[in-house]
């Protein structure tokens, strides 16, 4: 007790000596950047003390120190600077920027942030910059050519079409291959729910289209294992980490309350459309009819294929030469058309010139895009509250008449540090979407392949002499389909844009809430709470007279359903800090989680309309169920241990074990580690820093994770059919009949494995920036959904057979070619991909699987081959490797399983620059894809019909090079209809295949920065136009030049198929302007 | 502290709301669908009976392509049934008839349900013959093992026609040990009998393939009368579910028809005898238009009918065939004919009455679409009275005439069983005696010839027996040539379903369509 009192008695007399000899005052000043911009929340600290405040949101600070004490200023970015207090109260500082920025600090799994320079693996940010004010509403698609390693595939260029997005090539061809998406940490749905398959129509929006682009703030690309463990089996594709506006509510501490409006405005047109010929129209060699083709008689009259030998034509038939008779008034009588001529005010004497309509160029319209956000942050003066509210509006009409995506978007965020230690902060976001399109399905060049309707499926191979928008489409007695062939077995493409649609409007919540509690000051715990759940109201209708597909299609359907999904997302972490010693410090993470993912469909699909054109079931008659449910959960625990040593050496360990509840309990659990190393020789060795070199950074990486499978693999199952048949009396058969599934219960998780190495730089002053990355994957026990010899008794089965390797290379580099910030700054990025998907094995039983198409014509799995291989059938072969003609002058077609092509391409590049000067700012976005192939029914239709520019000259015959049966040079003559449409039409499939290397314009845009000093009587703080475009130019070189095919084409949807067109979708180009507000 | 108890409080509710539901790790049975234990036999019975008539009507439709009672589409042979075409009927003959039949039995045997096991069998016995025929060599006793056997070997055509056999045994067996019947037969309305008559049918069918006189003569209680038809009866419902003959829905469209009559059958039948039109045409088939453009005098069209303007290739004409149409609108193409399709759906000739339930031809000439003639209620003919006896005629020479005439009546009088005007009895007589003076007329070639033409047209409908006999006997001879003067091998077997060939790692595809079934080991060469 003495001691103690003695003890504190000296330390009074201590302070006393103090208080005596050092002269104490209150210093006060600002903050700022090099441009004189206040800096708020920048730190200042009294070194050798805990004496430390922050900037106000003006840069303002005030604070206790003695004279001869130093003062540190530090701001994340920038440089910090000290400096020793003297006589003067006031100390203003101004920090430059930290142009080596080697302490960026950047969003890892489960948003766990660090350091760049420490990590031993890739990742790829994408900032705001890059993703706002885009004519896209769709994040996948903004994000194309942003990151490397980074491959993403449009559906087609509907508006709210679906989007593919592949990062790293695929891991498995039997499962799901899309990244996780986790916005504000949070796992978010992006699953695309197609409204039935490829074949038979499959419109449907990938749901990342949910988000706003505009109400980003920032994406990190996790590519790799060793990046994503901490996800577990989701996080197998890598991760897309989506920060949103309101996410990034508090961080940064106080802040004046910002206003942003961004507006724009764009023209949405097509940009693929073919370059027709105009010298011929519909019939087939050179004969006059109304056919499909456009092989009949020019639009001249001399010649021998003129219109003067015609006697449809010339005269004999019509009375008028260069006339022909109206084709409703020769349509069949069994369609109806002929009675009802009065009605449409067509005289039965009516006639229609013989002349090119360009119809196809007339029924695609431009469509324009709004696109508003608003965007209003704050904080309250002390900094502990802060939130955000973003509010967002698109509305993109496409080109396609019929087709509009329009959404609505409201998000709250929130964070607050309380008074004990406590933070807690939450989001909450509400997405309205809808869209709408025609039907779009399968084509092969005919019609449309499936039981629906397909808009495209009927257009672009449109006779020239065919007046689509000249006449009507619609009986006006029946409300049926009618057009010009005379038995009107072709869906006119107006009737269906009136009467047929797929439409979904989704309503979601998504958002959660999370809890921090400082333990101590190297402890911390967190609990979140993450919820996404959306009610997709998907409608599927055509009226009744429809002249494709089904007959139920032709008597009208009416299909409505509801998709519930849910995801709950729980996540309990304790995070750790400690210095270990002057050189050593350890981080740690260790959590739990679990994830809960249901989805719910219940609808009634109707067929049979009584009344024409009313949409409700009770005007149908009959009903079918729609029902299905899923539900799966996923319990996780994990741990992360970092260290770093003297800021040049780091070490991370994680682990993760997930449980599934879908497989059998044996087989329900997996473990995966992965451990990553960075190395900063720049730092370690003294020297070899300079100014050639001015940073470098080593890393390697090992990372694993599970892929788990989705449904119910391992159920065998019985199909009820209450509908079967009908026996005599009309009474309903009911059958059950044997799944087609063989339930594995010994299925596994497929196990993914992957080495990742990289270097970092910085050269010439830190003009240059490098990052490389090879990367080599392996999946294991890969999970196939093997196609079973149905003499088994089932057709298939999943199984954990085979093995597929991933090896690839991702090069970013980046220049800063001028670096003047009141002149001018020109940088340029490029990011190069290339990744080869290599199948290793298949297992004893099985030497090929085809998946993602039909079964003789899709990609295919063969021990040796890439994945994004295409077969189907080809021209038949001699034992030389010779074509085989037949005697008719055409290939021969060699069936079953031929390799064709391969749609993976041999790399791809993306090159963006941006030059400023002065308020302007200029930026373009150009990619290149190389090699890669793409199997088109959309070129093959064109020729193959006769209607592109490159079927114009018809005098030629051809000889296709090969031999005859007896292996003579093959001499037969063939017209130009032959060759095209029984050639490369109808055909092998290989004739349809072309190499897809496109160069592409992907973005371009011009942007005027008003200048400040016009501001400074507004309330505005920055007002920023932009003139911008998208996709305004490609060219794929080695495809038809009439064509203008985009192969950015996903036609059997967003899966596993690549390399696939099946006249499923033109391609978009976008332009226009946006405006740009701060308050 | 008080914030601490409300944070406390919060975080309790969550977690206990939503964590049960979220940690739950056994959802491993599928909700969607039944489980197998929840099976029903009668269930299953119906199941086989519908994939058995759509089986019969897929496999007999491609046979009369190839044997010209139905249109062929395709010029080089080779190339019409790729593998993958046959993936459908090679998938609903093992994983759906005879795994439903595999599973069904388990139950039956348990329950004594001896008439679905008897009427299985028989099913399933046509099945496998078919098999055979069709693709030669095909799984059998190492089929329907799951997952004991991913890759079942084939068994050789001969032990699987012997397994046949005794499967028909059995079913016989079966079949007369009056067990309970199932609700729907939609072949014999539960008359076990006549079950035994379809087993021994298809017995005497296998001996007449392989050419075993002596058992085919050995069986006395087959199908001898239209009564006894072995056929199964299609619905006129259009969706959900789709009851018609497939043929209708095809034939019957809004848009028109969508397949072609082949040419030779319906000129084969309008040459008739005795300068007689064959009665069966109107029944068989229907004509939109009364005049064919570019025949028997009416005007040609080159929108419509191309061929109608242009001569006949030299092959046709070096052996004087029928070329493109036939007059008075019999509108149909030629064997391999595979041109692109001009709008003529509302004048081609469709199926008539007999056996797609479409419209009777009389003579109205209207364009037709769906919902016209019987709607679809038609057969699919499985085994016919008139076919024991060109069997018959085939197997003992000596009653080759009279089991012809016999087959040819019972023939006729079957065109009118779906619909139609009733034939009258001096229409069949007198077109029968007309058939006879032919036949005695002709030489033994010819008598041949005779005898296949009727078999063939008694086919209408299922064209598997006359695939069957056309690579055994080469006849008739004077079948239309192929369009294409080189159409490559005429297939002895089709290629091997491509998901079987490409799945199963104990089967090579077979190089060309020249080998031959286990029954044909002789059979002529000059098939064309």
């Amino acid at each position: 007790m003495k001691t103690k009192l003695n003890g504190i008695l000296t330390l009074a007399l201590v302070f006393a000596v103090q208080l005596l000899f050092a002269q104490e005052k209150t210093i006060s000043g600002t903050v700022s950047d090099g441009d004189g911009i206040p800096l708020p929340g920048a730190t200042v600290i009294v070194q050798g003390t805990t004496n430390g405040v922050s900037t106000d949101f003006d840069g303002n600070y005030t604070i206790f120190a003695n004279e001869g004490e130093t003062l540190s200023f530090s701001f994340i970015g920038y440089v910090a600077k000290t400096v020793v207090v003297g006589a003067s109260n006031t100390i203003n500082v101004s920090l430059d920027t930290d142009s080596q920025q080697l302490d960026e600090v950047i969003v890892t799994s489960l948003g766990i942030k660090r350091e760049k320079k420490a990590l031993g693996y890739a990742v790829s940010e994408v900032d705001q910059s890059q993703l706002e004010q885009r004519a896209d509403g769709d994040i996948g698609r903004v994000l194309a050519g942003k990151a490397s390693g980074v491959n993403i595939t449009n559906q087609s260029g509907l508006s709210g079409s679906g989007t593919s997005i592949m990062i790293r090539g695929m891991n498995s061809f039997s499962q799901d291959n899309q990244p996780l998406f986790i916005v504000d940490g949070i796992p978010f749905s992006t699953e695309t729910n197609n409204q039935g398959d490829f074949v038979d129509g499959n419109n449907g929006s990938s749901r990342f289209v949910d988000i706003d682009p505009n109400n980003i703030e920032s994406v990190s690309v996790l590519k790799g294992l060793a990046a994503s463990t901490l996800y577990g089996t989701q996080g197998r594709n890598g991760v897309i980490l989506i920060t949103t506006k309101a996410g990034k509510a508090g961080a940064g501490g106080p802040r004046k309350t910002e206003i942003t409006v961004n507006s724009s405005v764009f023209v949405n047109e097509m940009a693929s459309m073919p370059e027709y010929q105009n010298d011929y129209g519909g019939g087939f060699d050179q004969n006059f009819g109304w056919f499909f083709s456009n092989w009949g008689p020019a639009f001249r009259q001399e010649g021998v294929d003129g219109w003067g030998n015609q006697s449809a034509i010339n005269g004999t038939t019509s009375g008028t030469p260069g006339f022909l008779r109206h084709p409703y008034t020769t349509a069949s009588a069994t369609t109806g058309i002929p009675a009802v001529l009065d009605a449409l005010g067509i005289a039965p004497d009516a006639l229609q010139e013989w002349k090119p309509y360009k119809s196809v160029e007339n029924f695609f319209e431009k469509g324009q895009v709004t696109n508003h956000n608003l965007n209003i942050r704050g904080a309250s003066s002390d900094g502990s509250v802060s939130y955000n509210v973003n509010y967002g509006n698109l509305t993109d009409e496409g080109f396609t008449p019929g087709n509009k995506l329009s959404r609505n978007t409201l998000s709250f965020g929130g964070n607050a540090k309380l008074s004990n230690k406590f933070s807690v902060n939450g989001t909450l976001n509400y997405t309205g979407t809808k869209f709408r399109s025609p039907p779009v399905a399968a084509n092969y060049g005919s019609n449309v392949g499936g039981d629906g309707a397909s808009i495209f499926a009927n257009i672009f191979y449109t006779p020239r002499s065919v007046d689509l928008m000249g006449q009507p489409f619609q009986n006006p007695v029946t409300g049926e389909s009618i057009y010009y062939r005379q038995n009107n077995s072709i869906q006119n493409p107006l009737w269906t844009v009136a009467n047929a649609a797929t439409i979904q409007k989704v309503n979601r919540v998504f958002g959660g809430a999370s809890l921090n509690y400082e333990i101590s000051d190297n402890l911390n715990a967190s609990y979140r709470y993450g919820i996404d759940v959306y009610n997709e109201n998907n409608t599927n209708y055509s009226n009744k007279g429809g002249k494709t597909g089904s007959v139920s299609n032709q008597n009208g359907v009416y299909d409505t359903w509801n998709n519930v999904k849910t995801i709950f997302d729980h996540n309990l972490a304790i995070n750790g800090d400690y210095r270990l010693n002057d050189d050593m410090g350890l981080t740690f993470t260790l959590g739990a989680t679990s994830r809960s993912d249901t989805y719910d469909r219940n609808g009634v699909a109707s067929t049979g309309q009584q009344v024409f054109g009313v949409l409700r079931h009770f005007n149908f008659e009959l009903q079918d169920e729609i029902q299905y449910f899923e539900k799966r959960n996923i319990i996780g625990l994990y741990g992360q241990a970092a260290l770093d040593y003297k800021s040049m050496a780091y070490l991370t360990v994680a682990a993760r074990k997930d449980w599934v509840s879908n497989l059998a309990t044996e087989n329900n659990s997996i473990t995966y580690p992965s451990a990553s190393v960075s190395f900063i020789p720049t730092t370690a060795f003294e020297g070899l820093k300079s100014d050639m070199v001015n940073y470098l950074k080593v890393r390697a990486g090992y990372g694993t994770s599970a892929n788990f499978p989705n449904q119910y693999p391992i159920a065998s199952v019985l199909s009820l059919n209450t509908q079967s048949f009908q026996d005599q009396g009309g009474n309903m058969v009911i059958s059950n009949t044997s799944g087609s599934q063989l339930g594995n219960p010994n299925l596994k998780p497929e196990l993914i494995g992957e080495l990742e190495f990289g270097v970092e730089g910085r050269f010439f002053n830190n003009k240059l920036s490098t990052d490389i990355s090879i990367y080599n994957k392996t999946t294991k026990d890969l999970i196939i959904s093997r196609p079973l010899d149905p003499s088994t008794g089932y057709t298939q089965t999943q199984t954990n057979i085979g093995e597929i390797e991933n090896k690839g290379i991702e090069i970013d580099l980046g220049m800063d070619w001028f670096d003047n910030p009141n002149g001018l700054t020109w940088n340029t990025f490029v990011n190069w991909t290339t990744n080869e998907a290599i199948v290793v094995d298949l297992g004893q039983d099985t030497d090929e699987i085809v998946f993602g198409g039909f079964s003789n014509r899709g990609n295919l799995a063969r021990v040796g081959e890439n994945l994004g291989t295409i077969v189907g059938s080809a021209i038949a072969r001699d034992e030389n490797g010779n074509f085989l003609v037949n005697s008719q002058g055409s290939y021969v077609e060699d069936n079953g399983i031929n390799i064709i092509g391969d749609a993976n391409p041999d790399w791809m590049m993306n090159i963006s620059n941006t030059v400023s000067y002065k308020n302007f700012s200029m930026s373009f976005l150009v990619n290149h894809v190389r090699g890669g192939d793409i199997f088109t029914y959309t070129v093959a239709t064109l020729l193959g019909r006769g209607v592109l520019k490159e079927t114009a000259e018809r005098a030629n015959s051809f000889i296709l090079p090969g031999v005859q049966a007896d292996g003579t040079p093959n001499t037969v003559q063939i017209n130009n209809s032959t060759y095209y449409f029984s050639n490369v039409l109808y055909g092998p499939d290989e004739m349809l295949v072309y190499d897809a290397s496109v160069w592409r314009l992907a973005e371009v845009s011009l942007t005027y920065k008003l200048p400040k000093s016009l501001l400074d009587k507004t309330p505005f703080g920055s007002i920023d136009l932009t003139a911008s475009g998208f996709n305004l130019w490609y060219d794929a070189y080695n495809t038809p030049d009439g064509a203008n095919f985009d192969p950015n084409i996903a036609g059997t949807g967003v899966g596993n198929g690549r390399g696939f067109d099946y006249l499923n979708g033109p391609s978009a180009k976008r332009y226009g302007l946006s405006l740009k507000l701060t308050f | 502290m008080k914030i601490n108890k409300i944070i406390a409080v919060i975080m309790i509710g969550l977690v206990s709301f939503t964590s049960c539901e979220t940690m739950e790790l056994e959802l491993v049975d599928n909700p969607n669908a039944l489980s197998p234990s929840q099976a029903d036999a009668t269930f299953f019975i119906n199941s086989v009976q519908v994939d058995f008539a759509f089986w019969v009507n897929t496999m007999g439709n491609r046979s009369a392509a190839l044997t010209r009672i139905n249109q062929l589409s395709g010029r080089n042979y080779a190339q019409v049934y790729a593998p993958a075409t046959f993936d459908g009927v090679w998938r609903n003959a093992y994983q759906g008839m005879m795994e439903d039949i595999r599973l069904m039995n388990i139950l039956a045997d348990e329950a004594g349900l001896t008439t679905h096991k008897g009427m299985g069998q028989v099913l399933k016995a046509y099945t496998l013959v078919t098999l055979v025929d069709h693709f030669g060599n095909v799984p059998y006793s190492e089929a329907l093992l799951g997952a004991d056997n991913l890759a079942p070997n084939a068994d050789n055509g001969d032990t699987i026609y012997a397994a046949a056999l005794e499967i028909l045994d059995s079913a016989i067996t079966n079949l007369s040990a009056g067990g309970p019947k199932p609700a729907v037969d939609f072949f014999y309305s539960g008359d076990t009998a006549k079950w035994v008559k379809a087993a021994n049918s298809i017995k005497k069918k296998i001996h007449y393939t392989t050419g075993n006189t002596s058992a085919f003569n050995a069986i006395t209680d087959y199908i001898k009368t239209e009564a006894d038809d072995f056929q199964f009866q299609w619905g006129s419902n259009e969706v959900q579910p789709d009851t018609r003959h497939p043929s209708y829905r095809s034939s019957y469209t809004a848009t028109g028809g969508n397949t072609y009559m082949s040419n030779w059958l319906m000129n084969t039948m309008a040459v008739g005898h005795g300068s007689t039109k064959d009665p069966r045409m109107a029944y068989y088939f229907y004509r939109q238009v009364s005049a064919t453009p570019g025949f028997g005098g009416a005007a040609p069209n080159e929108e419509t009918l191309e061929c109608g303007l242009q001569t006949a290739p030299f092959h046709y004409l070096a052996s004087n065939e029928t070329f493109c149409g036939l007059s008075d609108g019999y509108w149909g193409r030629d064997h391999g004919n595979s041109d692109g399709i001009p709008p003529d759906g509302f004048l081609r000739t469709l199926h008539g009455t007999y056996p797609a339930g479409g419209t009777f031809d009389d003579r109205s000439f209207k364009g037709q679409v769906n919902g016209d003639g019987l709607g679809g209620k038609g057969i699919t003919p499985v085994m016919l009275s008139s076919w024991m006896d060109f069997m018959n005629a085939y197997m003992n020479p000596s009653d080759m005439k009279a089991s012809v005439l016999a087959g040819v009546k019972k023939s006729i009088e079957k065109a009118d069983s779906v619909g139609g005007p009733a034939l009258d009895a001096a229409t069949v007589t007198d077109y029968v005696a007309l058939v006879e003076t032919d036949y005695d007329a002709a030489s033994a070639a010819e008598k041949a010839n005779i005898w296949a033409q009727q078999y063939w047209i008694s086919m209408w409908g299922n064209g598997i027996d006359a695939y069957n006999t056309y690579r055994k006997t080469g006849l008739p001879t004077n079948l239309q040539q192929n369009i294409e003067p080189e159409p490559g091998t005429f297939p002895q077997l089709m290629y091997y379903p491509a998901n079987y060939a490409n799945t199963n790692a104990n089967v090579t595809q077979r190089a060309d369509l020249s080998e031959r079934p286990f029954w044909n080991t002789n059979g002529p060469s000059n098939l064309k």
